[in-house]
């Protein structure tokens, strides 16, 4: 990679305050994980579900009903709580393969709020860990209304 | 049509939402929900639920660039998510009641407001600096970034806190309700009203726009409108398109992309607002 400056989208060499550097550090850190764990997740468990035996018939299926506006699609199950989701995790086939990558890439943003949360307290930073609280709780929350 | 086929065309549909969102620091919710409901004839309350993760897996792909090359102010970020969070939530309860009928024509109306704002953001140089603002001061907002098109590292303060936090509140409702980021609100909310540099509100914003989305994506997730077959292959494409388009962003003439945005947007919401009504 170039250390031009001037090279067109590179940053320049700048350094933020020693806080938000750590603060940087550990969010890109939870990012970069979560991204990279659930799209494997995912990329797996697509094609083992498309081209496996097992589930190919019910994949077929289930475009089938997508395509034609269903809006409860026969073929593969949706699960809709955590217990659905552990019963899947059981058998592991390629859809329980991809449920997890769902679950993993829309935890990731909650994981970075926690990081931040852990970062402003080890700033003692009370309000922002209090803001991070809160934001964590009501998503917590969101996942529980279900 | 064969599975196979039909998960490459959402996995192309996914990297132009997750590229053009990313460009633009919206979540690219705007592209996924109409190619699925015009195009693929899905559902549109699964499309809602894929385009959800799709939003999540492009703003996590763009946030990794943004957080890593300091454009993003996650102080800002993290205090704002206070409202998005809240009003997600509100909007994804909301939606749930309503017709989709009806869920066409706010989406349309959206829309429609979005290509106007795009179209006529100002520079912030053209702009009067915020006015002193005592909140942002106690929680420390203002901040700096390294702006490589002026090659030099562009300080900011923060203004209208609690005003940006308002607006925050109603993007979030919106995200709920429509499945979008809803960058296109979060953006001139940091832009126009909080007075932060154009290039740190987009970034903001996509960094924003994943917690927003995770927030509506457990109600939707419940209901039974998250369907993987569905969802995955727009993301697998939504973070590919994403990945690219971050690194991209300081190339591309930024007046071109509005005028296409605007167009394409605007295009849409017409479409989506006939469907709605007839």
């Amino acid at each position: 990679m170039t250390t031009d400056a001037s090279a067109p989208g590179h940053p320049l060499a700048y350094e933020p305050p020693a806080a938000i550097r750590r603060l940087e550090a550990a969010v890109g850190l939870v990012l970069r994980a979560g991204v990279a764990v659930s799209s494997v997740l995912m990329l797996v468990g697509t094609i083992v579900t498309v081209t496996a035996s097992a589930t190919a018939h019910d994949a077929r299926r289930t475009v089938a009903a997508l395509r034609a506006g269903a809006a409860h699609p026969a073929g593969l199950p949706i699960p809709r709580n955590a217990g659905d989701v552990l019963h899947g995790l059981r058998h592991l086939q390629g859809p329980d393969l991809v449920i997890l990558g769902v679950i993993l890439l829309v935890l990731t943003p909650v994981a970075r709020v926690a990081a931040s949360m852990v970062v402003y307290a080890t700033e003692r930073e009370t309000t922002f860990v209090v803001i991070t609280a809160v934001v964590l709780a009501l998503l917590l929350m969101s996942f529980a209304l279900g | 049509m064969t599975p196979s086929v039909f998960t490459l065309e959402l996995l192309a549909l996914g990297v132009v939402a997750g590229g053009l969102g990313a460009l633009l620091g919206l979540g690219g919710g705007f592209i996924v929900v109409p190619a699925l409901t015009l195009l693929f004839g899905i559902n549109i309350h699964l499309a809602i639920g894929a385009s959800l993760v799709s939003v999540i897996a492009t703003s996590s792909g763009a946030a990794v660039a943004f957080v890593r090359d300091h454009m993003a102010n996650l102080r800002i970020g993290n205090f704002l998510e206070l409202a998005t969070v809240t009003g997600a939530i509100s909007g994804a309860l909301v939606a749930s009641v309503l017709l989709p009928r009806a869920l066409y024509v706010i989406f349309a109306i959206v829309l429609a407001q979005s290509a106007v704002a795009v179209a006529r953001r100002k520079r912030i140089e053209d702009r009067p600096p915020p006015p002193p603002d005592h909140f942002a001061d106690r929680l420390r907002l203002h901040g700096a970034y390294p702006d490589a098109a002026r090659k030099r590292v562009v300080t900011y303060r923060v203004g209208r806190s609690r005003l940006g936090l308002g607006l925050m509140y109603l993007a979030g409702v919106l995200s709920g309700l429509l499945g979008i980021g809803s960058g296109t609100l979060k953006v001139p909310a940091m832009d126009l009203a909080m007075g932060l540099p154009m290039k740190v509100s987009t970034a903001t914003s996509n960094f924003m726009i994943g917690v927003t989305a995770a927030a509506s994506t457990g109600v939707y997730f419940a209901r039974g409108d998250i369907s993987s077959l569905l969802a995955a292959p727009i993301a697998l494409g939504g973070l590919a398109g994403a990945l690219v388009a971050s690194r991209l962003l300081g190339q591309v003439p930024a007046r071109w992309l509005r005028v296409i945005f605007a167009v394409v947007v605007f295009a849409i919401a017409v479409q989506m607002f006939v469907k709605g009504v007839s």
